[in-house]
């Protein structure tokens, strides 16, 4: 999938993926991909930059950890982090729903993930 | 440690032909990115261990071309650059900001008590500020340039930047407005004790130094407000 077609939901993605707890930058990228079966496969330079944006606005906070041979940048979502998807969430899927009943595709998606 | 060794020890326990690859990327990199060599390094040492696990993940057997595709990934390092420049413009402007409204009060206050302290006991507060501004014209001016730039540059990160929609350049250019202002109102209030007080007070003193100290770190933020903004 192109990243342009991301545009917009870059953050709420990555806020996602810091979600089950810290991981590195290169993990948050990797886990994307993985989730996503291969269809968000970003452009690595895109996503360092973009935790960067995400730590200036205080939703997710930056830590080194050193690690085997060499030291690491890991991120964690903060309190804010954890509305901000939230919130990324719920409009989400009222998106999603619109976007489904407009083009025919039978209403709201089938599933609703717990928030 | 200068960046050349930095990258240089960042890539030592990759493949000596990969090696050079990765080293000549990262030194672009900190060739065009601006701000403090802590911040620099800092970045460098994020990308580096990237491209290391990128490396790590590429298949091929050609090192040279599993490190050129490692890079590619990552973009040109002028764009890369550029990118962080962004961030790093608002988190500098907000750390601008939030020093100067946070030090400005104590050290107005600071100047006050210094400057009034030569005068007749008779004189209460509010007219010794209001005398003041006779002598001091261009502080009160400047003070309405300061404040609300130092606000701005606050919204550069954190909290306000949720509030408030300020792009980073808006930030920065605060951050550079309002050190820059600083600088210039901190230097009439030295020229000002210079040119008229005869007997420095030690309160006069503390506020000298304390203003001489201020205005290098807010000239030096302004100027990495200005490079950074620019840089992104």
């Amino acid at each position: 999938m192109r990243a342009e077609v991301l545009k917009g939901h870059l953050d709420g993605l990555l806020l996602s993926m810091l979600e089950p707890g810290p991981i590195h930058g290169y993990a948050v990228i990797e886990s994307l991909r993985a989730r996503s079966n291969g269809a968000f496969d970003l452009p690595t330079g895109t996503v360092y930059p973009a935790l960067h944006r995400l730590e200036r606005a205080g939703l997710v906070r930056g830590s080194w950890s050193d690690g085997p041979g060499r030291r690491r940048r890991v991120y964690e979502l903060t309190t804010a982090g954890h509305s901000a998807l939230t919130e990324q969430r719920v409009s989400w899927w009222q998106f999603a729903g619109a976007v489904s009943t407009v083009m025919g595709g039978g209403g709201a998606p089938a599933w609703t993930p717990a928030i | 440690m200068d960046t050349r060794h930095l990258t240089d020890t960042l890539v030592a326990n990759l493949d000596p032909i990969a090696r050079p690859v990765i080293s000549g990327y990262l030194g672009e990199l900190a060739a065009a990115l601006p701000g403090s060599r802590r911040t620099r390094d800092a970045v460098l040492t994020e990308i580096a261990d990237g491209l290391i696990e990128q490396i790590t993940n590429t298949p091929g057997s050609d090192p040279a071309m599993v490190a050129r595709t490692a890079i590619h990934t990552f973009g040109w390092p002028q764009v890369l650059a550029a990118e962080f420049a962004r961030e790093l413009t608002g988190k500098t402007a907000h750390r601008t900001g939030f020093a100067l409204v946070s030090s400005g009060p104590l050290v107005g206050i600071l100047w006050l008590l210094a400057l009034a302290s030569g005068e007749p006991a008779a004189v209460t507060l509010p007219e010794e500020i209001t005398g003041l501004f006779p002598a001091l014209p261009l502080v009160p001016v400047l003070l309405l340039v300061i404040i609300p730039a130092a606000l701005v540059a606050i919204a550069g990160a954190g909290t306000a930047s949720r509030i408030v929609p300020v792009t980073t350049g808006t930030a920065g250019f605060a951050g550079l407005v309002a050190g820059t202002g600083c600088v210039f109102a901190d230097v009439t209030l030295i020229w000002h004790a210079v040119l008229t007080v005869a007997a420095w007070s030690p309160l006069l003193i503390a506020a000298v130094m304390i203003s001489t100290a201020r205005l290098s770190l807010a000239g030096a933020a302004a100027r990495r407000c200005a490079l950074l903004r620019a840089a992104g």
